[in-house]
C-alpha cells in the first residue's frame, strides 16, 4: 500500500487535523521566541528608516518626466513654426520715405477679423518701449487716419518735414512690447 | 481570541508577544503532520521559527503586496499556514527525497478539491473515537495526525505492523469520509 496516495485521496480530510482551532496554550521555545524577537526589532528599524539608494534612485520617477517634458518643449520648439510680431503686423503704410505730413496708417496682419490695435508714432531716437509717444490711437483697426490720432507731448498737429520717425503697431492693450517699430522719414 | 491586524503592523511588542504562541501552534500543526517524526523535531521548529519571522517582516515592513493584503487574524494564520507549507516541501526537496519516499509529509491538495467545503475537526476527532472495532485504531489516527508521530515511529512504539497501520489508515479514512458524507447529507 502507498501511504502518499492515501494520504493524497484524503487531504481535504487531513486538512481538518492541520487546521485545527488554536488553544494559544502552546509554548513557543525560549531560543524561537528570541529569534521572533530579534526579527521584529530589524523589520520596526528597517520599515522606520529612511529608503537608501542613489538620489537618480529615489527622484527617478519625477526625473523621468521631466526629461520627457523636456524632450516634448525641445521637439514643439524644433517643429512648430516661429510666431514672430514682425510677422503679424506688416505695416504697408506710410513707406520708407514719405511727402505728406499727415500719412495714413496702414497694416495687415493674419489676426481674427475686428481685432483692435494701438498705434504710436514715435521719435526715431531711443527706446521704443519708454520713447515719448508724439501721437497715439488706441482700439483702432487698418487704415487708420491721422486725424484719429492723439498728439503726444507736443501741441503738433502733423509731422514735420526732415524729420525721421518710427510708427508702432500693437496688438490693443498689449504695451509696446508686442511690437517692432518701422522707422520713416517725411521729406 | 483575535488579534488586531494594525497594531501588528505597527511591530507593537505587545501584540506580537501574544500572536507567539498561537502562530506557533499554527505552524506546528502543519509541520507535524507534514515532517511527522521525532528526529525532524528540531528541523520542524526551524520551519516555523523562520517562517513566523516572515510573517512578522511581512506584515511590518508592508514593501509586499501579498502581506500587504492581509487585513484579519484570521489571513495572518492562513497565511503562516501557508508559508509553513512551502517550506516544509522545500525542506524535503533539499534532503533530495523523491515523492515516493517523502510519504511522511502530505501531498498537495487535489486539483478537484473543492475549498468551499471543509472537514471540521469538532466533527471528525468524534467520528475518529468511533472507529471501532479496532481499539488501536482510534489511537494511531492521533498518533499520526494530532500527536505528530511518524507511521514507522508508531509502528515501532506500539509494536503493530507497519503494513497493518497503512491498512488501519486507509479503512479509517474511508470510514470517516462515508460517515462524514452521511452527516453531511442528514443536515442538508
Amino acid at each position: 500500500m502507498n501511504e502518499h496516495d492515501l494520504f493524497r485521496e484524503n487531504a481535504d480530510l487531513l486538512r481538518a487535523f492541520e487546521e485545527r482551532p488554536l488553544s494559544g496554550g502552546t509554548k513557543v521555545p525560549e531560543r524561537v521566541l528570541f529569534e521572533l524577537e530579534e526579527a521584529r526589532q530589524k523589520a520596526v528599524q528597517s520599515r522606520k528608516r529612511p529608503e537608501q539608494g542613489s538620489f537618480i534612485r529615489r527622484y527617478s520617477g519625477p526625473l523621468r518626466l521631466a526629461a520627457m517634458l523636456v524632450l516634448l518643449a525641445a521637439a514643439a520648439w524644433l517643429l512648430l513654426p516661429a510666431n514672430s510680431p514682425v510677422a503679424r503686423v506688416v505695416i504697408t503704410s506710410p513707406g520708407d520715405v514719405i511727402s505728406d505730413t499727415r500719412p495714413r496708417i496702414a497694416w495687415t496682419s493674419k489676426d481674427k477679423p475686428g481685432q483692435k490695435y494701438d498705434v504710436w508714432i514715435l521719435p526715431a531716437e531711443g527706446d521704443h518701449l519708454t520713447a515719448p509717444a508724439l501721437f497715439v490711437a488706441k482700439s483702432v483697426t487698418s487704415p487708420v487716419r491721422f486725424e484719429q490720432l492723439q498728439p503726444g507731448l507736443g501741441l503738433d498737429t502733423s509731422l514735420q518735414s526732415g524729420v525721421d520717425y518710427r510708427v508702432l503697431v500693437c496688438l490693443a492693450d498689449a504695451g509696446r512690447t508686442a511690437g517692432v517699430p518701422v522707422p520713416f522719414t517725411v521729406k | 481570541m483575535s488579534m488586531q491586524i494594525f497594531t501588528l503592523r505597527e511591530g507593537d511588542s505587545l501584540a506580537w508577544i501574544s500572536a507567539y504562541p498561537m502562530l506557533w501552534e499554527a505552524g506546528m500543526m502543519i509541520a507535524r503532520l507534514r515532517l511527522a517524526g521525532d528526529r525532524f523535531e528540531q528541523d520542524r521548529e526551524d520551519i516555523v521559527s523562520t517562517g513566523i519571522q516572515q510573517l512578522i517582516r511581512g506584515l511590518v515592513e508592508q514593501k509586499n503586496d501579498s502581506f500587504n493584503q492581509i487585513t484579519s487574524w484570521d489571513d495572518c494564520v492562513r497565511m503562516l499556514r501557508h508559508i509553513v507549507r512551502q517550506r516544509t516541501k522545500d525542506f524535503l526537496r533539499s534532503r533530495e527525497r523523491s515523492r515516493e519516499d517523502a510519504v511522511e509529509e502530505l501531498p498537495e491538495m487535489p486539483q478537484d478539491f473543492n475549498a468551499g467545503y471543509r472537514f471540521r475537526l469538532d466533527e471528525l476527532l468524534p467520528e475518529v473515537d468511533r472507529l471501532q472495532p479496532d481499539p488501536p485504531v482510534p489511537q494511531v489516527f492521533r498518533d499520526r495526525f494530532i500527536g505528530g508521530w511518524s507511521t514507522d515511529e508508531i509502528a515501532t512504539r506500539r509494536g503493530i505492523n507497519r503494513n497493518t497501520l497503512l491498512t488501519y489508515f486507509a479503512k479509517g479514512l474511508r470510514t470517516l469520509r462515508e460517515r462524514l458524507a452521511c452527516l453531511e447529507g442528514g443536515a442538508s
